[in-house]
């Protein structure tokens, strides 16, 4: 019986070997040298938020693989993906085993040992290889519309086939020279080998070819360790890090960031947190923040992906630089792709490193803000916000004008209420929205809800001020709020404006105001609860039939507050609810978030006009929804198109009041 | 090139306002009183910050004669980038444009500024008569009501001046000089809070005039000559015909009469494309010297 186990560097002469381990040696020099010269450039950037702890990292890490993260959702790249990344782990640590036990007095390759490991690896390498051919069809022959072309892909692409298809060349000329028995544990050598010999192949010319192609994979490989760090490959380490720093703050929760006065800023590396530095190098240029982005899909500026790729950009600048100006953000990125995001965050939902793109974007509008360069809409909106305390720009005395008929409970007048309704400058300022605060003001008499309004005392919450980069604006209206609420004793709040519940229950209550503690709920909560208690009865139907609801992002995607309103459309009698194409945490915005409400659209659509559109194609003809921007936006869409015979928009509360028992 | 600007902090006047005739004071109806820097004198500060980033070396000082609690525009000058803001304490009976331009003038005169920037008027007073009277007392030439800045170059600048009906000039001045700008003459850049509340936190040097002001020779203001407000008259509405479609009725409003048959001899229907219509109206108006 022949001893199952092989000689470690059969047939290569020692020039070979030392050309292999010198190289190997310098390949991961080259690349851990690229690298450091990145980690470098990131450290020259500002402080991020938030430190995050080594086990919080660890846990991200894990869960990230064990649930294959966010990536899972597209099942084809999932899967391309997990075969090349295992089976490429499964060779390298095959690679090491056999250093191991050539250079090191450990002896383990032989026997069972050496059977398992000879099959694994083998199964590796046809992970490694099929991963590869998958994306090989995806790229080329699928054409797959959101992959970024460039010839470092093509290159390195091809580099990975070329260094999974030689190692089982090499292996296939070893074991064709005698063919033992045991090696069919080789599950693709094996039969490569006896294919070999098939085909003529003499012993005197294997040991030949053997050493060549040992050589071509060594070079090969060494090469690839040596470029594993250029372009979109330095992911393989980088999207580690970056999963591992996920921040823990709420996904609605843009970070805070304080200005310094001694150096304003200009969009230069050290201006940019260095969080966001490490996140641009960890970008896989997958496009799915692209392929999900609502100004994209318009035809405006804004390419979500870009804005990454421009920032990783500016660190390889910054890393060759040789002296002179600091290289900026904004030479290469364009404001107009700054103002055009809506904050949707479909981009941070679909990544699957967890970069924070649209933070990076909010990030740059406030350099752009502190150093006035915003368009004359901005200015418009954001001067109302400093000076009239709303972004409509009314005068703060007129909130309650369109209540005068109703002779709202003010807290102000002395009554200590459990609720406050929080009506927002939407409700108070837009005719669409009016109506929302009608319906709701209506609702809460009938079930009897003890509420009352400030009225008034009321100023914005500042996510639009917020949103549209005046940070120090926000908070002082965090300040101011907080205040009012303390002074009146608020300890539950309903509204039916997501942007506010969004500020009030994670931009108000974390960080250096986590102290204030009250609760927080959106109307369509209030609404599904006093449905369930029975304090509501729906009985008429209204004249639409059939039904479809439009998810607003910072109540669903930012809140994870799916339900609730569904339940609350689900409740009106007589109608019959169907979901969009895209729906939950995949929906598409309104175009209305992030300010947007009061800047100029550009581009070649409207973003509102694309959701109109798709809602539409469900059949149905009553779009609801539980955002007072969301209304107007759709509203205004369906009136642009002509539809609005066809289609009608109503905020749930609205469906809710006129469905009532009375 | 050294710039000095003339601002003043008035009263949001797009929210109701009470002016009391007899002694001419504004009050703001509401709650608290919304404040802003005079939008004219805000452009006239955009143009010279303009100036000054074209012309290296240049400096913008901004004056504002007022009492301590009316600062904002200084403020809001000296967070939009202003080098030096000062104010100049009014002297407590004389109050109105003509002792404001006196007070201004004789901070100025001896300053050597290549360029005075004032906003052509007021919100509040609109009296638009501080720039004229500034380059008077300082003997300097003066544009008033100036558009954009076409040209700045050593020693001369040229600007655009609106004329009536859809007229417009060019003017050639000689620095040192006075202009007094419209709102329209410059794109207003946002000044973020932070800079503002950096601002705040500054001190503001105050100018106290040391001089003896020749009472007898200021104009009163407001001016004591008591005007009755113009009579009331009944005006005739021209109410379309309700029994009429939509169209004929907005052909009605926009003929302008009550009988568009029998189109008179400036009336008349048109019809057609949106071209046409368009081209036709802008004949009409051009004709009639509207525009």
């Amino acid at each position: 019986m022949e001893e199952i186990t092989r000689q470690i560097n059969w047939n290569v002469l020692p020039w070979m070997e030392v050309v292999l381990y010198v190289g190997a040696f310098s390949g991961l020099i080259v690349a851990a040298w690229r690298l450091s010269k990145r980690y470098r450039v990131w450290k020259l950037g500002r402080p991020a938020d938030r430190e995050v702890s080594l086990g919080r990292s660890v846990a991200n890490i894990v869960g990230w693989i064990a649930g294959r993260g966010k990536m899972a959702r597209d099942h084809y790249a999932a899967s391309m993906h997990f075969l090349i990344l295992w089976g490429f782990i499964v060779l390298f640590i095959g690679t090491t085993l056999v250093f191991l036990e050539h250079q090191t007095p450990l002896h383990f390759f032989y026997g069972t040992f050496y059977l398992v490991s000879s099959f694994v690896i083998d199964l590796g390498g046809a992970a490694f290889l099929v991963g590869l051919g998958m994306a090989v069809y995806r790229r080329y022959v699928r054409k797959s519309a959101r992959l970024k072309s460039s010839p470092w892909i093509d290159a390195m692409l091809a580099l990975m086939i070329a260094i999974g298809v030689t190692g089982f060349l090499v292996e296939a000329w070893r074991i064709a020279v005698n063919l033992p028995q045991f090696e069919k544990a080789s599950i693709i050598g094996y039969p490569l080998a006896l294919a070999l010999r098939a085909a003529g192949f003499q012993a005197q010319r294997l040991t030949l070819f053997h050493r060549v192609t040992w050589i071509i994979h060594a070079i090969l490989s060494i090469t690839f360790f040596g470029f594993a760090t250029v372009y979109f490959f330095r992911h393989t380490l980088v999207s580690l890090l970056s999963v591992a720093l996920r921040p823990e703050r709420p996904a609605g929760a843009l970070r805070p960031y304080e200005i310094s006065s001694e150096n304003p800023p200009s969009g230069t590396v050290p201006d940019i947190s260095w969080k966001d530095l490490l996140d641009a190098d960890a970008c896989t240029t997958c496009g799915r923040c692209t392929s999900v982005c609502p100004a994209t899909a318009a035809g405006k500026a804004l390419d979500p992906r870009a804005i990454v790729l421009k920032l990783s950009d500016l660190v390889s600048r910054q890393a060759t630089l040789a002296g002179g100006t600091l290289p900026s953000a904004l030479d290469t990125i364009s404001d107009q792709e700054l103002w055009d995001c809506t904050t949707c965050g479909a981009c941070v939902y679909e990544c699957p490193v967890d970069i924070e793109v649209f933070d990076k974007i909010i990030d740059l509008r406030r350099q752009l803000v502190d150093m006035g360069r915003v368009s004359p809409a901005a200015r418009a909106s954001l001067e109302g916000l400093q000076t009239r305390q709303n972004p409509w720009d009314y005068h703060p005395d007129q909130r309650l004008t369109w209540s005068e008929s109703l002779r709202l409970p003010r807290v102000a007048d002395g009554h200590k209420p459990e609720w406050i309704y929080w009506i927002g400058c939407a409700g108070a300022f837009e005719p669409a929205a009016q109506s929302i605060s009608r319906s709701m003001i209506e609702i809460l008499r009938q079930t009897k809800v003890d509420f009352a309004v400030l009225g008034s005392e009321e100023r914005c919450t500042g996510d639009p001020a917020r949103r549209l980069g005046e940070e120090a604006l926000f908070q002082q209206f965090r300040k101011k709020n907080l205040e009012t609420l303390r002074r009146h004793g608020v300890r539950k709040i309903v509204t039916h404006c997501p942007h506010c519940m969004n500020t009030f229950k994670n931009e108000y209550q974390s960080g250096d105001c986590s102290s204030s503690k009250f609760e927080v709920l959106h109307h369509s909560q209030l609404l599904s609860r006093l449905i369930a208690e029975g304090k509501i009865r729906l009985s008429r139907s209204p004249a639409e039939r059939v039904v479809t609801f439009h998810d607003p992002c910072y109540l669903g995607r930012h809140n994870g507050e799916y339900d609730a309103p569904r339940r609350v459309v689900d409740s009106v009698p007589g109608i019959e609810r169907v979901e969009m194409k895209r729906s939950r945490g995949q929906s598409f915005c309104c175009g209305g978030g992030g300010g947007q409400m009061w800047l100029e659209s550009s581009g070649r659509q409207r973003v509102e006009g694309l959701r109109l559109a798709e809602a539409m194609q469900t059949g149905a003809n009553l779009v609801a929804t539980a955002c007072p921007f969301c209304k107007v936006m759709l509203e205004t869409a369906s009136v642009t198109a002509g539809h609005q015979d066809q289609v009608r928009v109503r905020d749930i509360s609205e469906l809710v009041s006129e469905a009532m028992e009375r | 090139m050294k710039l000095a600007v003339c601002v003043k902090e008035v009263l949001d006047s797009r929210l109701p306002l009470q002016v009391f005739p007899d002694s001419g004071q504004i009050v703001q109806l509401g709650t608290e009183p919304i404040k802003l820097i005079n939008p004219a004198d805000r452009a006239a500060l955009e143009i010279a910050l303009n100036i000054r980033s074209q012309q290296p070396g240049s400096r913008v000082e901004v004056f504002s004669v007022c009492d301590a609690v009316q600062e904002g525009a200084l403020y809001f000058a000296l967070a939009r980038g202003a080098d030096v803001v000062e104010r100049l304490a009014p002297i407590a009976e004389h109050i109105g444009p003509p002792s404001t331009a006196l007070l201004l003038a004789a901070r100025m005169s001896g300053a050597k500024f290549d360029l005075i920037c004032c906003g052509d008027e007021t919100l509040d007073n609109s009296s638009a008569m501080v720039g004229p009277l500034i380059a008077e007392l300082l003997d300097l030439p003066q544009v008033t009501s100036a558009g954009r800045l076409r040209e700045c170059s050593k020693g001369k600048l040229i600007v655009e001046r609106k004329l009536d009906r859809g007229h417009g000039e060019l003017v050639e001045v000689e620095l040192p000089a006075v202009l007094t700008f419209k709102v329209e003459a410059a794109e207003s850049q946002y000044v973020s809070f932070r800079r503002l509340e950096q601002a705040r936190g500054k001190d503001i040097p105050v100018w106290h005039a040391d001089l003896d002001l020749p009472a007898r020779k200021l104009p009163q203001w407001p001016s004591s000559e008591k005007k009755l407000p113009p009579r009331a008259r009944v005006k005739k509405k021209f109410m379309p015909d309700a029994s009429l479609s939509a169209a004929e009725r907005v052909k009605m409003i926009m003929a302008g009469g009550m009988q568009p048959q029998q189109s008179g001899q400036n009336s008349a229907v048109l019809e057609g494309n949106p071209d046409y219509l368009s081209e036709q109206l802008f004949r009409f108006l051009k004709h009639h010297e509207f525009i």
